[in-house]
């Protein structure tokens, strides 16, 4: 690894670390003031929150490239579909998690 | 004679443990994609010690693979860490999101809590740390954040050393385990929608999918981050 290298990794660590902490402590400030509009401010953080984890769904979703597309896409739509049926049944994404694992790997013994 | 402070010790500590437990479907998520870090950082001859300072210090997979790309073609040092650091942008999102659902206590922890702030660790600790009580909230998150970077860093290292070997023996591994981050993603959406959040959820997921289809992948986040909370504070003033 040369020097460059090494500054550039910690220069990333450095910004990143601080992309994470600067807006985390300004808004532990600010979001704790009994008012009104910080409680518009929390909820209106919250929905971004989720909404944010809806597009990393859908950046993180691929068909699996093991097999032909249709039978991919068969096998990604099943097993999604356990994931939210026992997420929502347990209401724990953990249960969901391992149910959706369970039946993505199980899909090609079925065919 | 167990005092006061060994008793708060003693609950801090199994707050900390119940949070690496809670930690499962991250680590799940992890392994492969730290494995596949590990070996192209290996192709892209920054070594086993050079992949695994890395993971130790970075702990953001994205801008880490976006690194070797960019230093494998030989990109100018300050063009390689704008451009890494544009990647983790959408982490601005994150910590006020998340505050929004933190007590007030135990502050003081907050600056060693934002380092483990990645993806996933951000998306699961919204789903639960509401359940959590509030002196406990960040000794959970620590537990939850350690056993995803013990995770990510143990298994960039094993990718590093071995990784070719591993996924030779075991090809299943990086086809099943692929599917767990998506799967994590979807559980937790399921788990925290409510009928007020689904509207802007869904506006969210257009613009989102607008920018994807723009190859916009990072400004994608932003754009979720953005049209969400303005669609849901639009239908509170027209309902």
């Amino acid at each position: 690894m040369t020097t460059e290298s090494f500054i550039a990794i910690f220069a990333i660590a450095l910004g990143t670390y601080l992309l994470r902490y600067l807006p985390l402590r300004a808004s532990a400030r600010s979001l704790h003031a009994a008012s009104d509009r910080a409680a518009n401010l929390n909820r209106g953080f919250e929905i971004a929150g989720i909404c944010v984890i809806a597009a990393l769904f859908l950046h993180s979703v691929s068909l699996p490239g093991d097999s032909t597309p249709s039978i991919a896409a068969i096998r990604l739509t099943v097993s999604l579909a356990a994931v939210a049926a026992t997420s929502h049944a347990w209401k724990n994404p953990g249960v969901g998690v391992l149910a959706g694992i369970l039946c993505f790997a199980l899909f090609p013994l079925l065919l | 004679m167990i005092t006061q402070s060994e008793n708060s010790a003693r609950k801090d500590l199994t707050a900390y443990f119940h949070g690496v437990a809670a930690a499962y479907p991250i680590v799940l998520g992890y392994l492969p994609v730290a494995l596949a870090f590990g070996i192209a950082a290996e192709e892209a001859g920054l070594t086993s010690l050079g992949a695994t300072f890395t993971s130790v210090t970075v702990f953001a997979g994205a801008s880490q693979f976006a690194l070797l790309g960019l230093l494998e073609g030989g990109t100018q040092i300050a063009v390689t860490v704008l451009i890494c650091l544009a990647l983790n942008v959408r982490h601005i999102v994150y910590g006020p999101s998340l505050s929004a659902r933190l007590a007030p206590e135990g502050q003081k922890m907050l600056p060693l809590a934002a380092f483990g702030l990645t993806d996933e660790v951000f998306s699961l600790s919204m789903s639960r740390i509401a359940h959590i009580p509030a002196k406990r909230q960040l000794f959970w998150l620590l537990g939850l954040e350690s056993a995803a970077y013990l995770t990510w860093v143990g298994f960039t290292w094993a990718g590093s050393v071995g990784g070719k070997l591993i996924l030779a023996a075991l090809p299943f591994l990086e086809t099943t385990f692929s599917f767990s981050i998506p799967a994590l993603f979807l559980a937790l959406l399921v788990v925290m929608m409510d009928r007020e959040s689904l509207v802007p959820v869904l506006a969210a997921c257009l613009a989102s999918a607008l920018f994807l289809w723009l190859q916009q992948k990072n400004l994608s986040i932003i754009a979720a981050a953005i049209t969400g909370p303005a669609t849901w504070f639009l239908l509170r003033r027209n309902p």
